[in-house]
């Protein structure tokens, strides 16, 4: 899961322009680092291009902080992908 | 109610501050360079008015930058200057009686071109994301001005090709004289300076193949066209009362717009259209021909355009026409479509402020059919109580503003 979390926290990171460092597990991607609903379909653009999986716009909801996105994707990634 | 100019900002080929604009203009510096940043094995005309050293990190953060194309870039550094050149020290807010009218020609097409567009043979994706829609539709810069400044008032975007700033702010004059707003920052953006769109230029045949710094000369006998350039320009229009009531300084007055269509074709312009929005300018303004001191022609150096501007204004200012200076900003810009006509009522306004004229760059043969006095080479210090500025575009989409001296 720690790869896979590192990947998550380094493209937020790109699309956010904050550095890796200042996002944590629980930092709410919305409230604390002001990403909109513009950024999110971004990120998770960047997420479906990365491990060429397609997210549902459904899920995007749950797309807030980095241990939820994490919880979302590993049901669908191999295991030694995480 | 009476509508003053009480602020500008200017982002240009020759500057982009409004002292450097000015200075430049009237010692007769072109703007127009070698296209840099560009594949020019496919096109003719190699030069362009580009805009260099703007220090868009002084004014926008990198996130704000990702959602904006360079003539949203362009409109909004523009607007934030006019603010604070009309002497508010703050953006605070909201502001709910100012509003934004601004022209583009194509908007966010530097998005379309540098980033959706693969070449055909590279293989590369096209870089499209959730920014794509907001950075190139055309009220972006309407939009992201308002937001920047907090305006509530109405955003309006203006899209009549080469005549859209000065349709801009136009409508902002009448919105204001109407009594509906007390300020509107208004004028016009452009960044059209991409591959395709040069090489689509250059297909209509109205640009310059001659490849040097002087290729633009507007009313010469050999003239060839005219080059693409970028810019924007930003005007803050307010009504005398809420310009009094701040204690602003005022650059100058508008007192006139002519706005029509020629209704004639998609890319020639007609004489009779031209007459006629001249004409609605000077009777909105309600005065006579001859009190008109100085032209800015829309001069783009076209031999179409610049043989009917010059019948134009021979059929309404008759004898007349031949006392009157006419000069071409388009001469050392080049033609930065929505944005020009803005950005030559920025240069008209402060003609009329300071009594100089700026010269026509590179005129050197006299052409028969254009044989008005169009202030070749160098400025010409003459007292400016009323300036007429012409604009034409495509779609034959005429705007004609009157430029008042300032006095109370």
């Amino acid at each position: 899961m720690e790869k896979l979390k590192r990947t998550i926290i380094k493209i937020i990171g790109k699309e956010l322009d904050v550095p890796p460092r200042s996002i944590k597990d629980d930092t709410s991607i919305q409230e604390d680092l002001g990403a909109d609903s513009l950024d999110v379909i971004n990120i998770v653009m960047a997420i479906e291009n990365k491990f060429n999986i397609e997210i549902d716009q459904d899920m995007i909801m749950e797309f807030n902080t980095v241990n939820n996105i994490v919880r979302a994707l590993a049901i669908a990634i191999e295991p030694e992908r995480r | 109610m009476r509508v003053v100019i009480t602020g500008m900002g200017i982002i240009s080929p020759v500057g982009n501050d409004l002292e450097t604009y000015w200075q430049a203009l009237i010692s007769g510096h072109s703007g127009v360079g070698l296209i840099h940043d560009c594949c020019l094995s496919r096109l003719n005309c190699h030069f362009a008015g580009q805009v260099c050293n703007l220090n868009i990190k002084g004014f926008l953060n990198t996130r704000e930058v990702r959602r904006m194309d360079r003539f949203c870039q362009f409109a909004i550094i523009a607007a934030k200057n006019a603010w604070n050149d009309s002497g508010r020290n703050s953006i605070k807010g909201p502001h709910e009686n100012t509003g934004v009218i601004f022209g583009t020609g194509i908007g966010g097409i530097s998005t379309w071109d540098n980033r959706l567009i693969p070449n055909s043979d590279s293989g590369e994706k096209t870089g499209m994301d959730a920014f794509t829609i907001p950075r190139i539709m055309n009220n972006a810069a309407a939009a992201q001005i308002a937001m920047q400044l907090n305006l509530k008032g109405m955003n309006i975007t203006v899209n009549t090709a080469c005549s859209a700033g000065a349709n801009a702010i136009g409508m902002a004059f009448r919105e204001i004289r109407a009594g509906n707003l007390d300020c509107i920052i208004c004028g016009g953006a452009e960044a059209p300076i991409t591959p395709k769109i040069l090489k689509a230029w250059d297909i209509l045949g109205v640009l310059s193949k001659e490849n040097t710094k002087n290729a633009v000369r507007p009313f010469d006998k050999n003239r060839t066209g005219f080059v693409l350039a970028e810019g924007a320009a930003a005007v803050v229009l307010e009504s005398l009362n809420s310009a009094a009531r701040h204690n602003r300084k005022i650059y100058a007055e508008i007192i006139g717009f002519g706005s029509n269509c020629d209704a004639h074709h998609l890319t020639s312009p007609a004489k009779a259209g031209q007459v006629k929005a001249i004409r609605l300018a000077l009777n909105d303004a309600g005065i006579k021909a001859k009190k008109i001191d100085y032209i800015n022609a829309h001069g783009t150096a076209t031999k179409l355009n610049d043989r009917v501007e010059t019948y134009a204004i021979k059929e309404v200012f008759e004898n007349f026409a031949h006392h009157i200076p006419i000069s071409s900003t388009k001469s050392m810009l080049g033609h930065a479509m929505g944005a020009s006509s803005a950005m030559e009522i920025v240069v008209t306004a402060l003609s009329v402020k300071n009594n100089v004229i700026h010269p026509t760059l590179n005129y050197q043969e006299p052409d028969p059919e254009c044989d008005l006095d169009y202030v070749p080479g160098k400025a010409r210090i003459k007292t400016i109580n009323h300036a007429l500025s012409n604009s034409f575009g495509f779609g034959g989409s005429n705007a004609v503003l009157v430029v008042k001296k300032w006095k109370n």
